[in-house]
Order: structure tokens, then C-alpha cells, then sequence
């Protein structure tokens, strides 16, 4: 009955025309090729179906039910795979079309051998292993089409699975495995010629699901490509070597060749890896060859974490920001703490924070509870990482912050006031003591710790000066910032320093420069201001203490220029960061300051902060005097008018006046005037 | 100032300058209101100077006393310039300068017209048209070349500094 139904099924398919006969056909021809003992039959139904390969068909313009090229392609596809017994037949038939010079036979035909590889067993392609690879070796040696190629390798990649799933094909697979080898080894040592990546590629794809293959080819390539990168001396030899080598890495990751126990191959991982930064300076290579070898690093980290600090140390000396930030998330998950700060520390170990992080970098910062624990215990060195950490922790809102925050601090106040290190990280750290004033809950425990902190200050106000008036700067800033209700002692404190001879009074003269500046990015992380922020806190201050300034200038007779150029310089730090209407409430008492300091500007620095400052109040003045004009121009009297016309006319010209009756300005303050004489839009 | 390029008028009629307003009685009287008068605002933009030679627009004729009226009742005035030869590329701005010139030295309230007599000039609507569009006059002043250039024009103590 079997017999006599596939002799009618062969005979009443044979011939047949119409596409949409043959879509039909083809949809069932697998399941009688699958279901039914074929016998002696198995080439005559293999020809019914073969004598269709390749599809060469055009849909006709007006066709009704649709029939496409593709759908007669894959339908054929699949009958042609569908048994094993038709493996005798087919390989050769396929073999003669990839013999053929179409690129899209040979495209198709290789397409079927790879859906044949998935349904047929070892056995059957066990004779025509041999001479399929030959074959295909030769494709990729001379072929120039990429399509193609990929196809081929996708084929050796499903025959070496197909043959790795029966046991007995092993020695077929050894065979091929050291031929492969031999082959494309010659390739691999010419990293500058065109040939080194197809013979990679077919290496990775013959080993690639065999767990054997892979040892044998990662023991044997991995050291030589590791010799070959310190030999050569190209960059362009050099990278093609890091990437192949990378791909091969990858693929002994996929058999865990590189676990705890086999420790030579962590000894060649790490010589890698130090090739790797020793290359650093290419991020282009980076880019390429980085990947695969993170992917690998990443599953080893759960067995060595030297490893990992190795390989990050390639990264420090690169530019690639996302691939430095993708790293450290993952890390943070399996490494203990201490490897977080040091991680910490290879990413972002230079002289200055960016101003921003990852958002996910903060945000782990922000949510890691070992790490406050951690901050609370230990005495640590100060670099910038670390000040960022603390940053970070000190902007939380939830409550098991409260209790650690003063050691927390208590450890920034150490690194601000450090003898050693960089100047940069002291003021980020004397920042962080008035973000961590601002952020303070008020109470008992601000005002304590506010005691304890004064009492610490003074006496080093003898030692290492510029650092400890900083730090009072930025503590003041903290609490004006924050309203405090007892700022005043501090804010003598520092008024009281810039009287104070030599270094102490030019720093903190310094100091005004931030004092009211809107300085975002150091007190506030993401632009969120905590609630004890006081908006106009600028305002206050100015008002509350412009008057003592004044007085204290005016004090200071013309012997002590110094000391006077101190205060004169603060107050001019303090304008440009207060709104016009506020300066103008002053300018009584501003403008003669104005005059009789500038006669005595020493260097040039105080001399362009002086420009700005006289700017500001010409500006201001000019105004002034122009909006009172303009009430008198419309004078009933026609002679008070023309008076008044005059005298307007007359201001037009006020700046160049000026100009020629100071004499002694100095040359920066002669540019601001004539820069203003321009500013004549009072219309 | 340099002379490569060729000045547009090389020659122009010069005409006399009107004399200095006399004062009357009445002009010293606190009680009575001195109503603008053309006269008044002709003495405001009559020393106004031509961007290219060293003399005022009246002494050549660009400005007359007959060509300014004023409503002060309303707040308008209203002045008509005459370019000195019909294709003269200095009208609009010589036109800017006046308009200038009023807007400062005129009470806020006033509102200023500044136009060319017209017949005059070859593109006095195009000239016109900019003068009355308060967005493109604030535009041009805020050019500094251009505000150097119209401040030398209306003060000639600056002229001398360059």
C-alpha cells in the first residue's frame, strides 16, 4: 500500500506547472517524505522536487492568487530537507550548483545545504564532509561576494554541529578540525593582508558548536595572536590581531575555557589584557575589539576579580564614555565594595569630576546602603570619586543617613583641608561641606556640629591658610544659603580675614568670587534645590552687609592700600551677581569707592574685575541720569526744554567726557569706556 | 575721514543758516504754557550733520523750518527731508538720524513721522516705509557701526575722535 501510494504520488506530481499547484505540493510533500518509509523510492521522489531546484520563476503581472518567488523558494527548501534518506542525492546535486558561477544559485544552494545540515543526521554527511569543505574553503579564498560568504560560513557552522551531534562522527570532526587549521593558520599570521578575517571566520565557525574544536583552537590561536600583536609594529596589523583575537576569547567564553581551575588560561587572559592596554591610546581599536572582550570579562567575574581591575585599567586611559559607564553598573552588582570605590576610581580617577555622571551611576551611588556604611567606618584618601560619592550620599532624603551624615562630613572636612594632593579635589571637597551645611535638617545637632567645626578652624587659620579660609568661605556660603539664623559670626569671621596681612587677606578676598555665585553644579545634583534654600538669599546678604564693607573701606586709610584693595575687590566679586535694581539702591554710596579705589589697582586681574565692576555702575549712572532728563524734556517752558534738549545731547557724549577727565585709569577701564559709549539705547 | 571713495554730491548748494531764536517776554512768564512750534523743532535736528560733508543738514537744505509741523494738542510731529540730489544713498540714513534725534530730545509722548518731500527721491516709499517701522528702526540701531556712524552725525564733538 506504501509502495503503490508513492508510485501514484510521484506520477500524478511529475510534471506539474502551475505555482500554485507546486506551493500545494510542497507544503505536503514533507510530511510523506517524513511519515512514510521511502525504501528504494527516495531518489525518484528526491528528483520529483530536485528538478525544480534552483526556483527561476517571475510572477505573472496579473496574477489572482499571488504565488511569489519566495514562497516557491522555501517550500522547496523544506521538501529538499525534510529526510534524511535524500542526503545522497542532494549533497551531490547541491554541490554541482555551488560549482556554478550564479551568485544566487550558489546563494540558494547553500541556504538549502544549511536547512538539509538541521534535519539530516552525521551519518548521512559524513562522505561528503570532505569534499563540501573543500570546496567551500575555496569559495571563501577567492570569493569576492559577502552575501555569500556569509552563507558559507552559516554552513560549516550547522555541518560541524550536525556532525558534533552523533558521537560517531568525532574523528570527521578532528579531520576537518585540523585541516581547517592548517588552512587558515598561514592566514592569521598576515594580519595586513585581506585573507586574516575570512580565515578567522571560518575557524569560528567550524568550532563554533564544538566544545572540542574550541579548546583545541583557542589553546592553539589564542597565544600565537597574543606573540603576534607585541611583534608587530603596524596599528593596522596590531588591531586586526586584537579583534580576532577578541572573537576568539568570545568563543571560549561560550565553553567557560577560562574557569578558575585551568589556570594557564588565565595566565594567557591576563597577558591579553595587557597587550589590550597597552593599546589604549587607539579608541577606534577600542571600539571594535572592546566589546568582546568585556562580554568575556563580565562571565569571569564571578570567578577572579583581579582580572576585572586589570582590564579596567585598560579603560582609564580611554575616551569612550558609554562604554565606561555600561561597565561599571555591571560590575557594581557582583563586586564587593572596596572594588566599587576602586572601580570608581579607574573610571573616573582624573583631576576633575565631569559634571555629570550617568543617571544610572548616581542613581546606584544614591540607593547603595553598604557604601554609607562603608564611608562611615573607614578612613579613607580622598580623590575626586570619592567626593562625588559623598556628594551623592549626602543629597538622600531617607532617614539612615542622619546619624552617619557628620562622619561622613567630618571625613570631607579632612580632605579639604589636606596638606597633599590636588587643589582641584580640596575645593570640590570644601564644596561638599557646604552642600552638606545646606542639606542639614536644622536643629540641635546643625548648631553642635557647627561649634565643633569653628573650633577646628581656628587654629589651623596658622598652618595651611589658603585651604582653611576656603573652607570658611564655603562654610559662610553654606549657611547664607541656608538663611542660618546665626550666620553673622561667621560672616565677621570672614569680613574680619581681609584685613588681615599678606596671604589670608587675598584669599579671602578670593572667597567673594563664589560667595553669591549660582553655582548649580557644585551645590545642587540634577538642578533639584533641597527645601532649606533660601531664594534670595543673594539679596540678603548684600543688603545686611554692603553697609560694613563700605565702612570698613572707608576705614582703612590710603597707608594700607593692601588691605584696602582686599575689601575693594570683594565687594566688586559680589556685583555681578546681583540684579540691577539692588546695585542701584547703592550706587550713593558704591560710586565714590568706585573712584578712589581705581587710582590704586595693583595687578592686572583686579584691574578686569574692577572694569566689570565700574561697568556696571556707568551703566547704571547713565541711566539714572537719563530717565530724570527725560521728565524735564517736557517742561511747559520752551526754554527749561531746549535747556533740557541740550543737556541730553550732551550725554551722549558723557562717557568719552569721563575719558578724558580720568587720567589715570588704567588701560583695561579705558576699554570699558569706550565699550559703554556705544551702549546708547535709551530709547 | 577718507576720501577714496567718491562722495555722492561732490559739490552741493550751500544755503544760509536761520538766526537764533529771539526770546520773548512771554518765554520767561512761569505761569503760561509754550506750546511746541515747528521753529522748536527745527532747532532740534537743524545742526544735525551730513554724514559726508562737514555741514548741518540745514545749511544744506535738507531741513527746513516750512517742512516741520507739530501738533501738540495730539502729540504728532511731523518733518519732511529733502535729499540733496534724487539717488542719494545717505537718505535713509539721514532719515534714521532725524528720527534719532526727535526720539531722544522729544518727550516720550510724541509720536514722530519722518518722511522724504516728496518727488525727490528715486526710492522715497522704500525710504518712507523704513522710517515708519518702529522694528526695523530699533533693528538699525542696534548695529554699532551704524549707531557710531548716526552718533558722529548728531554730535560733532565726536567727530573729531575716531
Amino acid at each position: 500500500m506504501n509502495d503503490e501510494f508513492i508510485l501514484n504520488f510521484i506520477s500524478a506530481a511529475e510534471g506539474e506547472k502551475d505555482p500554485r499547484n507546486l506551493v500545494l505540493l510542497f507544503s505536503f510533500f514533507p510530511n510523506i517524505a517524513k511519515e512514510l518509509s521511502l525504501k528504494d523510492f527516495a531518489e525518484d521522489l528526491f528528483e520529483l522536487v530536485a528538478a525544480y531546484f534552483p526556483i527561476d520563476f517571475v510572477p505573472p503581472k496579473r496574477d489572482d492568487f499571488i504565488v511569489t518567488t519566495e514562497d516557491l523558494t522555501i517550500g522547496l527548501r523544506a521538501c529538499m530537507s525534510s529526510t534524511d534518506a535524500f542526503a545522497p542525492y542532494c549533497i551531490p546535486l547541491l554541490l554541482e550548483k555551488l560549482r556554478l558561477d550564479n551568485i544566487d544559485v550558489k546563494l540558494e544552494s547553500l541556504r538549502t545545504l544549511q536547512a538539509c545540515c538541521k534535519n539530516y543526521s552525521g551519518l548521512s554527511l559524513r562522505p561528503h564532509v570532505l569534499e563540501l569543505w573543500d570546496h567551500l574553503r575555496k569559495e571563501v579564498i577567492e570569493g569576492w561576494n559577502v552575501d555569500v560568504e556569509k552563507e558559507i560560513i552559516g554552513s560549516l557552522s550547522c555541518l560541524v554541529e550536525t556532525l558534533e551531534r552523533d558521537r560517531s562522527c568525532s574523528d570527521t570532526v578532528n579531520i576537518l578540525g585540523s585541516s581547517a587549521l592548517s588552512e587558515c593558520i598561514p592566514h592569521l599570521s598576515n594580519p595586513e593582508q585581506r585573507l586574516m578575517f575570512p580565515g578567522a571566520e571560518v575557524l569560528l565557525a567550524v568550532c563554533r558548536y564544538s566544545s572540542v574544536l574550541s579548546q583545541t583552537f583557542c589553546e592553539k590561536l589564542i597565544p600565537l595572536l597574543v606573540e603576534q600583536f607585541s611583534q608587530k609594529n603596524q596599528s593596522i596589523a596590531k588591531k586586526n590581531t586584537l579583534i580576532v583575537m577578541a572573537k576568539f576569547l568570545l568563543q571560549g567564553t561560550q565553553f567557560s575555557l577560562f574557569v578558575a581551575g585551568q589556570i594557564e588560561k588565565r595566565e594567557k587572559l591576563k597577558n591579553i589584557l595587557d597587550a589590550t592596554s597597552s593599546l589604549c591610546r587607539t579608541t577606534s581599536v577600542l571600539k571594535e575589539a572592546l566589546p568582546p572582550i568585556w562580554d568575556t570579562i563580565l562571565k569571569l567575574v564571578l570567578v577572579g576579580d583581579d582580572l576585572v581591575i586589570s582590564f579596567l585599567l585598560c579603560l582609564k586611559n580611554s575616551d569612550i564614555v558609554e562604554l565606561r559607564s555600561i561597565g561599571m553598573l555591571e560590575l557594581f552588582g557582583f563586586v564587593k565594595v572596596d572594588e566599587v570605590l576602586k572601580l570608581g576610581e579607574i573610571f573616573y580617577g582624573r583631576r576633575t569630576i565631569p559634571e555629570t555622571f550617568p543617571e544610572e551611576v548616581e542613581t546606584f551611588i544614591k540607593s547603595s546602603d553598604r557604601l554609607v556604611s562603608f564611608f562611615s567606618q573607614n578612613d579613607l584618601q580622598h580623590s575626586p570619586f570619592m567626593v562625588y560619592c559623598v556628594r551623592c550620599l549626602l543629597v538622600r532624603d531617607d532617614c539612615p543617613l542622619k546619624e552617619l551624615r557628620q562622619d561622613i562630613a567630618k571625613h570631607v572636612v579632612k580632605w579639604s583641608l589636606a596638606t597633599e594632593g590636588d587643589t582641584c579635589v580640596k575645593e570640590k571637597a570644601a564644596s561638599t561641606v557646604a552642600l552638606f551645611l545646606l542639606h542639614s535638617p536644622s536643629g540641635e545637632e546643625l548648631d553642635s556640629y557647627l561649634c565643633s567645626l569653628k573650633q577646628e578652624i581656628n587654629p589651623l587659620l596658622g598652618a595651611d591658610v589658603s585651604a582653611a579660609v576656603r573652607l570658611l568661605g564655603w562654610i559662610v556660603k553654606g549657611l547664607i544659603m541656608r538663611g542660618y539664623p546665626q550666620d553673622r559670626e561667621w560672616i565677621s569671621m570672614l569680613l574680619n580675614m581681609l584685613t588681615k596681612e599678606g596671604e589670608i587677606g587675598q584669599k579671602a578676598s578670593e572667597c567673594y568670587k563664589f560667595l553669591l555665585k549660582d553655582d548649580d553644579s557644585l551645590l545642587t545634583l540634577q538642578g533639584i534645590r533641597p527645601k532649606t534654600y533660601k531664594l534670595l538669599y543673594r539679596q540678603r546678604f548684600f543688603e545686611s552687609h554692603i553697609g560694613e564693607m563700605v565702612t570698613m573701606f572707608n576705614e582703612l586709610g590710603i597707608t594700607r592700600q593692601g588691605l584696602r584693595n582686599n575689601v575693594l575687590l570683594a565687594i566688586f566679586y559680589l556685583f555681578p551677581h546681583l540684579p540691577q535694581a539692588v546695585l542701584k539702591g547703592h550706587l550713593k554710596k558704591l560710586l565714590p569707592i568706585l573712584v578712589i579705589g581705581l587710582k590704586g589697582c595693583p595687578s592686572n586681574d583686579a584691574a578686569t574685575v574692577a572694569a566689570g565692576a565700574v561697568e556696571t555702575l556707568a551703566f547704571l549712572l547713565c541711566h539714572n541720569v537719563l530717565q530724570k532728563l527725560k521728565v524735564v524734556l517736557n517742561d511747559k517752558k520752551r526754554v527749561v526744554r531746549r535747556a533740557a534738549a541740550q543737556a541730553r545731547s550732551a550725554w551722549d557724549v558723557f562717557p568719552s567726557i569721563i575719558l578724558i577727565a580720568f587720567e589715570f585709569c588704567t588701560t583695561e577701564i579705558i576699554k570699558v569706556f569706550a565699550k559703554v559709549s556705544v551702549i546708547n539705547k535709551d530709547i | 575721514m577718507t576720501t577714496v571713495e567718491r562722495l555722492d554730491n561732490i559739490n552741493p548748494l550751500v544755503f544760509e543758516k536761520a538766526e537764533n531764536r529771539i526770546t520773548t517776554d512771554s518765554d520767561w512768564d512761569d505761569l503760561i504754557y509754550d506750546p511746541f512750534d515747528a521753529r522748536e523743532i527745527f532747532d532740534l535736528i537743524r545742526n544735525i550733520n551730513d554724514p559726508e560733508h562737514p555741514l548741518s543738514l540745514e545749511e544744506l537744505n535738507v531741513v527746513e523750518e516750512s517742512k516741520c509741523e507739530v501738533d501738540d494738542s495730539n502729540s504728532d510731529v511731523s518733518v519732511l527731508f529733502t535729499p540733496t540730489i534724487p539717488h542719494c544713498s545717505m537718505a535713509s540714513l539721514i532719515g534714521l538720524s532725524i528720527k534719532l534725534q526727535l526720539l531722544r530730545t522729544l518727550p516720550s509722548r510724541f509720536k514722530v513721522t519722518v518722511k522724504i518731500t516728496p518727488g525727490t527721491h528715486a526710492s522715497e516709499e522704500a525710504v518712507n516705509k523704513q522710517l515708519a517701522d518702529k522694528e526695523r528702526v530699533a533693528a538699525a540701531l542696534e548695529n554699532p557701526h551704524l549707531l557710531q556712524v548716526i552718533n558722529r552725525c548728531l554730535n560733532p564733538k565726536l567727530r573729531n575722535r575716531s
